[in-house]
């Protein structure tokens, strides 16, 4: 067997083994903000600093999981498929809410950005915050932004959205499933969605769906937000 | 291939079952679909399955020029199916329960890849994690609050 396989099993291995302690941990102590995917990033970074493994080589079979995770996204169909009545119901609703997320999502995150003297191509990276990496990364190649940025800014956020979301919705009151579902899936795309799972499967549906309409809403909102921003003198 | 083939399954499921376990004796059901304990083939079927929805959505993603993955429309598609009974949800149970109990594991090689940015991250880190902090945390409540006002109305 060549090293390059032998490699990528350690790194496929590594990395099952660190998540499912992360994941040991995260229920022992549950604290939220100990969410296993942040720990287990933390941790493999920490690992292939300590050993002087570049990520390139690590990524060789890291990619063998990645790749998992497009059938994952299309399994969350068996979810939607079982709770199509409920999502039916809220369908008019989640139009709505979706787009107010969206123009708010896009605002709040060139906003703040801006205001802290990031510079314009950094606001331009930040503007697809809140959708699923590969649809971010599309964005913000068309929006003049720095596409690898997009997608740290994406996990980042997904995986705070995840950690700290179900509890702050229901610190704020939200007792629909549904809502809670889709606010995970719309504020923390496919990390907040893996939580979404965890919470139920009413959950997994509103999040599944709510996840691919973010990415419609936020494509098309981004050009005109931006031109607003622009007009407005907050960002170029 | 990794995560649900069966040459490597002592890999990638074996260490979960204990966190399953877990999961259960919390009264809590890890995933909306778990399934019974199922064959391995009927692991490997459901994989297939998926995976010939996702290269089927990417190609409608691609030919219709959709502002979407190919995976989200896989999604759509695969429910489409199940509703309309074009193919029963047994086929796909085990291996979709599977892969949605331990998606958080597929995010950590992509999180992973944070170590490609330490210069833009040192540079510029504040605006970049503030903005995605109060984006974050703005969505949720927008979002959440929302939904839930505009459903209690019918």
């Amino acid at each position: 067997m060549d090293s390059g396989v032998l490699g990528a099993m350690l790194a496929v291995g590594g990395t099952v083994l660190v998540f499912d302690l992360a994941r040991r941990l995260h229920r022992r102590l549950g604290w939220a903000l100990l969410h296993p995917v942040l720990v287990g990033i933390v941790a493999v970074i920490a690992a292939l600093e300590a050993l002087g493994v570049r990520y390139e080589a690590y990524d060789r079979g890291g990619r063998w999981l990645s790749f998992w995770l497009g059938p994952a996204v299309v399994a969350l169909g068996v979810p939607l498929f079982r709770q199509m009545d409920q999502v039916r119901r809220g369908a008019r609703a989640l139009g709505v809410s979706l787009l107010a997320g969206g123009a708010v999502g896009i605002v709040s995150s060139c906003g703040v950005a801006a205001l802290l003297g990031a510079s314009p191509e950094v606001v331009r990276s930040l503007a697809p915050r809140s959708v699923t990496t590969p649809i971010a990364i599309e964005i913000a190649r068309r929006a003049g932004g720095i596409p690898s940025l997009s997608a740290v800014v994406v996990i980042l956020s997904g995986v705070l959205g995840a950690a700290v979301g179900p509890a702050l919705l229901r610190a704020a009151g939200v007792r629909s499933r549904t809502a809670l579902g889709i606010a995970l899936g719309a504020a923390a795309h496919g990390v907040g969605t893996a939580r979404a799972v965890e919470e139920g499967e009413v959950e997994a549906a509103g999040a599944g769906i709510a996840i691919g309409l973010m990415g419609v809403v936020t494509a098309v909102l981004t050009p005109l937000v931006l031109a607003l921003l622009a007009w407005l003198g907050v960002a170029v | 291939m990794t995560a649900d083939g069966p040459p490597d399954r002592g890999d990638a499921s074996d260490p979960s079952a204990p966190a399953v376990a877990a999961l259960e004796a919390e009264g809590m059901e890890p995933a909306g679909v778990r399934p019974p304990r199922a064959a391995w083939w009927r692991h490997a079927a459901g994989a297939a399955v998926l995976l010939a929805f996702l290269l089927a959505g990417d190609a409608v993603a691609t030919f219709g020029r959709l502002p979407l993955p190919g995976s989200i429309v896989g999604m759509l598609l695969l429910a489409a199916a199940l509703h309309f009974r074009w193919m029963p949800v047994a086929w796909v149970e085990p291996a979709a329960g599977l892969l949605l109990r331990h998606m958080g594991l597929l995010f950590v090689p992509p999180g992973v890849g944070l170590m490609l940015q330490y210069d833009l991250l040192r540079r510029e880190w504040l605006p970049v994690v503030a903005a995605g902090a109060a984006s974050t945390v703005a969505v949720l409540l927008v979002v959440g609050l929302l939904q839930q006002r505009l459903e209690a109305r019918g």
